[in-house]
């Protein structure tokens, strides 16, 4: 590809995106490069054409969009702690299915970050979770036969046992 | 559901016990329920990594067996039945030290009231011979013809006895309030050790839920190096083992 400035790139562009209903997504070019598919796609071709994303809903790539854009303009601008906040209130009250359709579609368009904070997130909802809260949260379906189950669980056991480990701490120091 | 691939699950999983969001006990949940989950959550690497995680200063024994998990399990058992038993003997240290404690507070006490008895003994003679005195003073000012019968020198002569008896047992006083104070104080000392020692004993028994049985040590855990590659070798041998 020829040697195009970049920059100005960046500040003029945009990238067209057509979606699984047909719609177009028009986002800045600097917003298209956080996925490395699309960074991949556009250097082959140019922005001239329009990228067909058809296995993404607009509801998905609205969000996709909502969080590239913020973190193209929070890159230089806003405290990384600030980011944080910003990406747990993000993904706080999607629920497990739009979560899950959201990590194909970031998976698909390579957003590395985004990824790990859906794959981050899924794994805040597991924890501490017995294996019935894990199967009602994420709509698994139980396979397994009663006797597969049961003698599964018994191989788990030991990392149920209740007796608590008792904390050891320093010992009263007697005086004489 | 079914629509997840294992990729992400693993990727899930991976980071989970990275970030220490996930332990062994959540991955045991996972196992439990589906059979997907279970051959994903038994992957050896991330039991590796929590094992580098929970018992960083032990290396992975030489094993016959590729099990992460199962090694995993074993030192769980083995380090959890050593907490037991120190914390056991922790238990039993401080009932002795509660007991000493207690003989000690008895020991002391039973001083402490024979002090108490001296002194009041002590005050009590002091008394008497100070009301003796004051009746022969008194005896010498107001009959001083019955001073000059036989007993003249015996009452003249009580006076020196009198005065240094006196004296001696102001002493002896003053010894013995010394003496209740000190034990007094050292009976107060043991006592509030007495309450230290109980409320000890107290937490030491009471055993609350942990929410992670082994408590992540403190400072950076180590990391161990976490590629893309691990996830996609375990995913081939799934294939490799579904194919066969």
């Amino acid at each position: 590809m020829a040697e195009d400035p970049t920059a100005a790139m960046a500040k003029e562009c945009k990238v067209r995106l057509k979606i699984s209903d047909d719609t177009i997504f028009e986002v800045e070019y600097a917003v298209a490069m956080q996925s490395q598919m699309l960074k991949n796609a556009l250097s082959d071709t140019g922005t001239d054409g329009t990228v067909p994303l058809h296995n993404i809903s607009s509801e998905i790539m609205a969000k996709v969009v909502e969080y590239c854009a913020y973190h193209v303009n929070a890159a230089n601008t806003i405290s990384e702690k600030d980011v944080k906040i910003w990406d747990q209130e993000f993904l706080k009250d999607l629920d497990q299915a739009t979560l899950f359709n959201l990590i194909m579609a970031t998976q698909y368009m390579v957003i590395h970050n985004l990824q790990d904070l859906i794959c981050q997130t899924v794994a805040d909802r597991i924890k501490d979770k017995s294996a019935e809260e894990v199967r009602e949260i994420f709509n698994i379906q139980n396979d397994l036969t009663p006797e597969e189950e049961e003698e599964i669980r018994h191989e788990n056991q030991w990392a149920f046992e209740e007796e608590g480990w008792p904390e050891i701490q320093e010992e009263v120091r007697l005086e004489g | 559901m079914s629509a997840i691939p294992d990729e992400i699950w693993m990727q899930i999983m991976d980071i989970g016990v990275q970030r220490n969001i996930l332990n062994y006990r959540d991955l045991s949940s996972l196992a439990i329920s589906s059979r997907r989950l279970c051959r994903l959550s038994n992957h050896s690497f991330l039991w590796e990594l929590l094992w580098t995680k929970d018992f960083p200063s032990d290396s992975i024994p030489e094993s016959l067996t590729k099990d992460l998990k199962s090694l995993y399990k074993q030192k769980f058992e083995r380090v959890k039945s050593t907490k037991i038993a120190a914390h056991k003997r922790s238990v039993l240290r401080v009932q002795s030290q509660a007991l000493v404690l207690e003989r000690e507070c008895k020991d002391l006490g039973t001083l402490l009231n024979g002090e108490r008895r001296r002194l009041n003994s002590t005050l009590s003679e002091l008394k008497n011979i100070e009301r003796a005195r004051q009746s022969s003073v008194a005896l010498k000012i107001w009959q001083p013809e019955i001073i000059h019968t036989r007993q003249q020198d015996v009452v003249e002569q009580t006076p020196v006895r009198t005065d240094s008896r006196i004296h001696s047992l102001k002493m002896e006083i003053a010894v013995c309030k010394e003496r209740i104070e000190r034990f007094s104080r050292s009976i107060c000392e043991k006592n509030s050790l007495m309450e230290r020692v109980k409320s000890k004993l107290e937490s030491l028994q009471y055993k609350p839920l942990p929410e992670s049985c082994i408590s992540r040590f403190q400072g950076s855990p180590k990391k161990a190096k976490i590629t893309d590659k691990r996830i996609e070798n375990a995913i081939k041998s799934d294939f490799r083992s579904l194919g066969n």
